[in-house]
């Protein structure tokens, strides 16, 4: 795989799916800087990527100082999205407070991170943002009905980004993986038979993001790529 | 260098035209067919030339319309003074005798803010 750009800025970057992606780029000759939004966090990054060139910067989507000092810092050419909060909760049982407070942080605060992104891009004429959304945006189980709805107002802000900055060299897109096994999905899969064709590793999804950051996939732009081994296509 | 001969060579080169086409009474979206998207990279290249933190609503007037809507009970002249500080009365007076015919922002708008913005 070919990769004109370097710097690739990881959202979520302490996660297992985040690290596996830092491992693989690094391998690829990019420059990893992997996201973290506390102590904690930190360390697993250094627990994990010790071996390898990488930058860890701090982002907090409470936060806007933590990624304007990071535009200010570094050319971006790559963007890798796993940041989300969770609220699982029924519609019909969840509090004003919480779903108010967690459109604020997912959708609206990343917003401002991403125009604040995309215009360091501009700078260059270039950049790619690849948004790891979830099949859970199209199909949900019960008590993800904001997971799955701030998922979509994502995915279409990622869309409408590929479709405004493709002029400026600027191309988005997103993956939907289905169920994984690790993270969040390790947790559920436990205590869920589900058929193993229809589950994936952060090592096939990371192989997936890299690929769609590569010059190869430039042509694939503002759109949603499902990765779930086919489980959603079937009655 | 001057300030119009920066803006000059910044928006010649963004919008692929002469440098002459750009003088401070050009519209720059009437005149010069500027699109949204192009502000949007002009913001970023004025940032990085006159290291400046551009607020792209201030430098082109993007929500003019929208603050003079707001405020339609008061004299739109104070609103427009008090909302766009860089912009002197005078040009204050022509922006509102010339609302009805389009997009009103001028090059020299432009200029105005980097003015002020530097002082």
């Amino acid at each position: 795989m070919r990769f004109v750009g370097k710097n690739l800025l990881i959202l979520g970057g302490s996660s297992a799916l985040g690290l596996e992606l830092a491992i693989k780029a690094g391998e690829r000759g990019l420059l990893p800087l992997v996201g973290y939004r506390d102590e904690e966090s930190l360390e697993k990054i250094s627990a994990k990527l010790y071996c390898q060139r990488y930058e860890a910067v701090w982002i907090d989507l409470e936060k806007e100082e933590s990624w304007k000092d990071i535009c200010e810092d570094y050319q971006i050419d790559y963007l890798v999205d796993f940041a989300h909060t969770d609220l699982e909760s029924l519609i019909t049982s969840s509090s004003e407070k919480s779903v108010s407070e967690y459109f604020q942080l997912n959708v609206a605060s990343r917003t401002t991170l991403l125009k604040d992104v995309t215009k360091n891009m501009i700078k260059n004429r270039a950049g790619r943002l690849v948004y790891v959304s979830s099949t859970a945006a199209s199909r949900s189980n019960k008590g993800q009905g904001f997971y799955s709805s701030a998922k979509l107002a994502i995915e279409s802000i990622y869309r409408s980004l590929g479709i405004e900055l493709i002029s400026k060299g600027i191309s988005s897109v997103s993956v939907r993986p289905g169920y994984l096994n690790r993270g969040r999905g390790e947790e559920f899969l436990k205590n869920n038979k589900i058929d193993e064709s229809f589950i994936t590793s952060p090592e096939d999804l990371a192989e997936t993001i890299l690929f769609l950051l590569s010059d190869a996939a430039h042509m694939i732009n503002a759109t949603e790529i499902c990765m779930d081994g086919g489980m959603n296509a079937q009655k | 260098m001057e300030i119009l001969t920066e803006l000059q060579n910044i928006l010649a080169d963004l919008l692929d035209i002469e440098a002459e086409e750009i003088q401070p009474d050009t519209y720059v979206i009437r005149d010069l067919e500027v699109e949204s998207i192009d502000l949007l990279e002009l913001a970023v290249l004025l940032n990085s030339k006159f290291k400046l933190k551009v607020d792209d609503n201030q430098a082109f007037l993007l929500e003019i319309r929208y603050q003079l809507h707001r405020q339609k009970r008061r004299n739109q002249l104070e609103v427009l003074q008090e909302v766009y500080p860089h912009i002197p009365l005078i040009r204050c007076e022509e922006i509102v005798a010339d609302l009805q015919n389009g997009p009103v922002l001028k090059t020299k708008d432009i200029i105005s803010y980097l003015e002020f913005m530097g002082r």
